[in-house]
């Protein structure tokens, strides 16, 4: 798999590129063959091989985003990130699942939205918070807040419109703030 | 709370969140994380090679680069004047250089760098000031004050050649714990080679290195 990563790969990326191939790649196979096991998806393993597969080439096309000095923590998970997006997804059009409605309206930016935060009390509430929301919702907005994609960006990268974009990143703030905003002080 | 704290904190939490996920998923997956023979399969179709055996690509620009040299030299007039080995090593000398190599292929050796080397003991003065890494090559530079440099190099062993100016030069050998050495030396510089089975190592340096230097920085080498 990596002679054909970096094979659509620019060459300045290939150290990245391969140092997330040779760090992550197999807990990323176990990772994806987990979730999708979890979800009763038949052959399982070739389909997470795929997923694993359309992971690195989302990788890839977004290296420019990696930085290359950030803490291995942060790395992890995005590649880890960008597998669960994949194997989720996957399981989603498998079972044909609708998707969400877009809600109309203006869109508060996140600033408005970390600002009324007492996150010094809650980080460990916002965490489960966080854990709670359906990967469609965290997924973009880890996308957003954690490795700074614009809009049209994670349009791509998740393969759905920028209005639902919007829609899920609004929705996991206020499912957010449902569940911490009694704690705001 | 301004807003600055909370922006990195609400991505700090994004970032612990993903990560207890995906600890949490994996303390209870069984799963191997080993590809099935179709998935290689499907992968040697799209690149156009065999991706379960080891890519000769070093041995390949080995060769482009024997291949090069030797028609430009052949265009000068220049030809081996002779080979010769010892130990592991081969010296082609010709005119106005040698190329230095390995007797034979390991074919059991890796084709890229797997395990990364570094120096424990450089001479007093010396700090490390530049490294470059990458799958087949590793190079550290340590300097001193007086812009002195020794300069560590790591390659695979079958994707090594080196090439030393030796219009004057003098090649003694050092034998160390079975480890035999290479020393050259060529006006300002002096040349140190010695391999393991995987590995291709060498220093080269603006002074001579008594022989107990040498053999204090080989045995101080160690992986990172």
């Amino acid at each position: 798999m990596l002679a054909y990563i970096l094979s659509i790969c620019e060459p300045k990326y290939h150290p990245i590129i391969e140092h997330i191939y040779y760090t992550y790649q197999e807990d990323m196979v176990r990772f994806a063959k987990f979730r999708l096991r979890n979800r009763n998806i038949p052959n399982y393993e070739i389909e997470a091989e795929d997923v694993v597969q359309n992971s690195f080439i989302k990788i890839v096309t977004y290296a420019y985003k990696i930085d290359q000095k950030s803490p291995p923590k942060i790395l992890k998970s995005y590649v880890m990130t960008i597998v669960k997006n994949e194997s989720s997804s996957f399981v989603h059009k498998f079972f044909k699942q609708p998707e969400a409605e877009a809600l109309e309206g203006e869109f508060a930016s996140m600033e408005d939205y970390t600002a009324t935060l007492n996150i010094l009390n809650i980080y460990e509430d916002i965490i489960d918070a966080i854990e709670s929301l359906d990967y469609i919702y965290s997924v973009p907005i880890y996308l957003k807040v954690v490795m700074d994609f614009d809009i049209d960006e994670i349009s791509v990268m998740l393969e759905i419109c920028e209005k639902t974009v919007y829609t899920r990143i609004e929705r996991a703030k206020k499912m957010l703030k449902q569940k911490v905003g009694d704690k705001f002080i | 709370m301004n807003k600055k704290t909370g922006n990195i904190l609400l991505r700090d939490a994004l970032i612990e969140a993903m990560l207890r996920e995906f600890d949490r998923d994996m303390e209870k997956c069984e799963e191997s994380p080993i590809c099935s023979p179709e998935h290689y399969k499907k992968m040697s179709e799209i690149v156009g090679f065999d991706v379960t055996k080891p890519r000769r690509k070093p041995r390949m620009r080995k060769k482009v680069i024997i291949f090069i040299i030797a028609a430009a030299l052949a265009l000068t007039g220049c030809v081996a004047v002779f080979y010769r080995q010892i130990g592991n090593f081969i010296e082609e000398v010709y005119e106005k250089y040698i190329k230095v190599h390995f007797v034979e292929e390991t074919p059991a050796a890796p084709t890229e760098i797997e395990d990364v080397y570094t120096l424990t003991y450089v001479p007093e003065g010396y700090k490390l000031a530049k490294q470059s890494i990458n799958a087949i090559h590793i190079r550290q530079e340590y300097s001193n004050e007086a812009k002195d440099t020794i300069v560590f190099e790591q390659n695979a062993i079958n994707s090594t050649i080196c090439i030393l100016d030796a219009e004057k030069g003098k090649t003694i050998f050092i034998e160390h714990k079975n480890i035999l050495i290479y020393c050259k030396t060529i006006k300002d510089k002096y040349y140190y080679l010695w391999n393991t089975s995987f590995y291709q190592f060498s220093i080269c340096s603006r002074y001579s290195l008594d022989e107990r230097e040498i053999v204090k920085i080989i045995e101080g080498i160690t992986t990172k």
